[in-house]
């Protein structure tokens, strides 16, 4: 089991500060959903907890020790991340993307050991891409791409899953469809997930732990139903809305009232 | 790979066997094997014909696997070694070392152009840090500075105009093998950190974020791969002159040949860079009776259509 945490972070862009002396642990086995308003600061969170932004102030430890201090290497083989800007380049095809996700575990070559094979193999199956293991991503829909991307994540073999905005550009089936695959994961291998997601009511439905952040600090953290509150919704987003319990889940469920439609 | 390699083989023999003086290929295996002095056709084999191939081979090696190189650490399809300013760079020292040193051989002037080049590409890194965007704009901007500088200079020296004008075609006749001696060093370094490079340029491919997710420090990539251009493209170009369109035109040929893993690219593209610049060598010398063109002119003349086809087929296949 490992343990990735902020601690005092600060973050910015060209001495722009998003984010001052935050700290956030993200529970171990569980699925951390980081929500908040466009610049609030959460994907810059993420991309600090995976070393993908530099640190302007305080660290990121993993398992205690400072992030910035191991091999990137190392780092890879223990925290996977799925940043916003993936490319697939041309022509390539899914069996091949996914296992370049076996990086890190590679000498320099890359040479392929059967090993690799196996997780790969493991990795199409798990995310429901077997079968187009031999088409090109180019050809992929939306959905289908979206699961490859997840695929080359697990052929990474790490404990720790962070994904940013994973749902982004889906249609609500296929984001349910994602969501459902990363909580198979969540419970089948015990990863630890934590991904910045745009829809509230999913994020309150599918984590165990939810954090909602506005101007790069947290509001409030917990569990859904504890966290997503009139009060916090309205702080963090300015935005009136009525929350029920999710007639499906149970979960708190957000309607926003609006200008015109302001109800009984 | 085998048709490459077999390719790679019929250009070398027909680069040696085939020029504007009819030689039958047994006098040719004679010259090589077992050379009669002062015979007029066993000198041409090996003081033009073989010191030309292996010019023509060691250039297109190090421009095949530099343009390749290019393109896939800026992920932009038509980059080629001159967008960091290596061409310009070494036309200037060249017309420079003319003008002020008066150093009119091929062997004087190979140092200039190296370290011209060397020097182009690393005002163009460093501020252009690396990242695609930044580098060719930065690239332009250093070829508009250093164009006028040189025909500034060509326009006062009328010994540097006369040279300039072969040089900056791009040819492989009248350098020495003493040329290539020299050189082959830096050739052989930067295959080197090529073939390392190669399954870096794989994971860099799938954008900056995902490779340093995956574990791949992308800025020492980006240094060791600008390093492995500068020997290879400088020497090819201190070589053979400013080539065009080789090392644009034969990594899509790869690419073409053998998908997307920058590991096969890079060795395909090893075997068809020199094909290519021999091909039009060879060619040059057949195309016009009793004289020749330049291997500079050809390889832009049969490149441009190649390259217009690979950006007319139906899926192009980007870097």
């Amino acid at each position: 089991m490992t343990n990735l945490r902020a601690e005092g972070v600060s973050l910015g862009y060209d001495g722009l500060r998003v984010i001052e002396g935050l700290d956030l642990t993200l529970p171990d086995g569980k699925i951390t959903a980081v929500v908040g308003p466009n610049a609030c600061g959460k994907s810059t969170l993420l991309r600090g907890l995976a070393r993908l932004h530099p640190l302007d102030g305080g660290r990121v430890t993993l398992d205690g020790a400072d992030i910035t201090q191991m091999p990137r290497r190392e780092l890879a083989r223990k925290v996977g991340m799925l940043p916003q800007s993936s490319i697939a380049p041309d022509g390539v095809r899914v069996a091949e993307l996914v296992s370049r996700g076996r990086y890190p575990h590679q000498g320099w070559f890359g040479r392929h050991s059967s090993d690799d094979d196996a997780v790969v193999t493991t990795a199409l199956e798990s995310t429901g891409v077997a079968e187009l293991a031999d088409r090109p991503v180019a050809e992929l829909s939306g959905g289908q791409r979206q699961r490859v991307w997840i695929a080359m994540v697990l052929a990474q073999q790490t404990d720790i899953v962070l994904l940013d905005e994973p749902t982004t550009f889906l249609d609500v089936r296929h984001q349910l469809d994602l969501l459902d695959l990363l909580t198979e994961l969540n419970r089948d291998r015990g990863t630890t997930v934590a991904m910045v997601l745009h829809e509230l009511n999913l994020a309150a439905r599918y984590a165990d732990h939810l954090v909602v952040m506005s101007a790069g600090r947290i509001v409030a953290e917990g569990a859904p139903s504890d966290v997503l509150t009139r009060e916090v919704v309205d702080e963090a987003f300015g935005l009136q809305a009525q929350v029920v319990p999710d007639p499906v889940a149970g979960s708190p469920l957000v309607v926003p009232v609006g200008r015109y439609h302001s109800g009984a | 790979m085998v048709t490459a390699l077999a390719a790679l083989l019929l250009v070398v023999l027909a680069s040696l066997a085939l020029g504007v003086r009819d030689i039958a290929p047994a006098e040719v295996w004679r010259a090589l094997t077992a050379p009669v002095a002062g015979f007029m056709d066993h000198d041409v084999v090996l003081d033009q014909r073989l010191p030309r191939t292996i010019v023509g081979l060691a250039a297109g090696v190090a421009l095949g696997i530099a343009g390749t190189l290019i393109q896939g650490v800026t992920r932009n399809p038509i980059a080629d070694p001159g967008l960091l300013g290596l061409n310009s760079g070494a036309s200037l020292a060249v017309v420079c070392a003319v003008w002020l040193l008066g150093i009119t051989s091929p062997i004087g002037y190979v140092w200039f152009a190296f370290v011209g080049a060397a020097a182009a590409a690393a005002i163009v890194f460093s501020v252009g840090r690396g990242q695609p965007v930044r580098l060719a704009l930065v690239g332009a901007a250093v070829t508009a500075l250093i164009t006028p500088l040189i025909t500034l200079v060509l326009l006062r020296d009328q010994q540097a105009f006369n040279l300039y004008r072969f040089w900056s075609v791009g040819s492989l006749t009248g350098r020495s093998l003493d040329t290539v001696a020299w050189l082959w060093p830096f050739i052989v370094v930067g295959i080197i950190l090529a073939a390392v490079l190669a399954n870096r340029l794989n994971i860099l491919a799938l954008g900056d974020d995902v490779a340093s997710a995956l574990g791949q420090r992308v800025s020492t990539t980006r240094t060791l791969a600008a390093i492995a251009i500068v020997l290879l493209a400088g020497t090819a170009t201190s070589l053979a002159g400013p080539i065009a369109l080789v090392g644009l035109v034969v990594p899509h040929a790869a690419r073409r040949l053998v998908g997307t893993d920058y590991r096969w690219i890079m060795a395909i593209g090893a075997l068809l860079g020199p094909v290519m610049l021999l091909a039009a060598d060879v060619l040059g010398r057949l195309i016009l009776p009793r004289s020749e063109l330049e291997a500079g002119v050809v390889a832009a003349l049969l490149g441009a259509p190649v390259l217009i086809a690979v950006a007319r087929s139906r899926n192009v296949v980007g870097a």
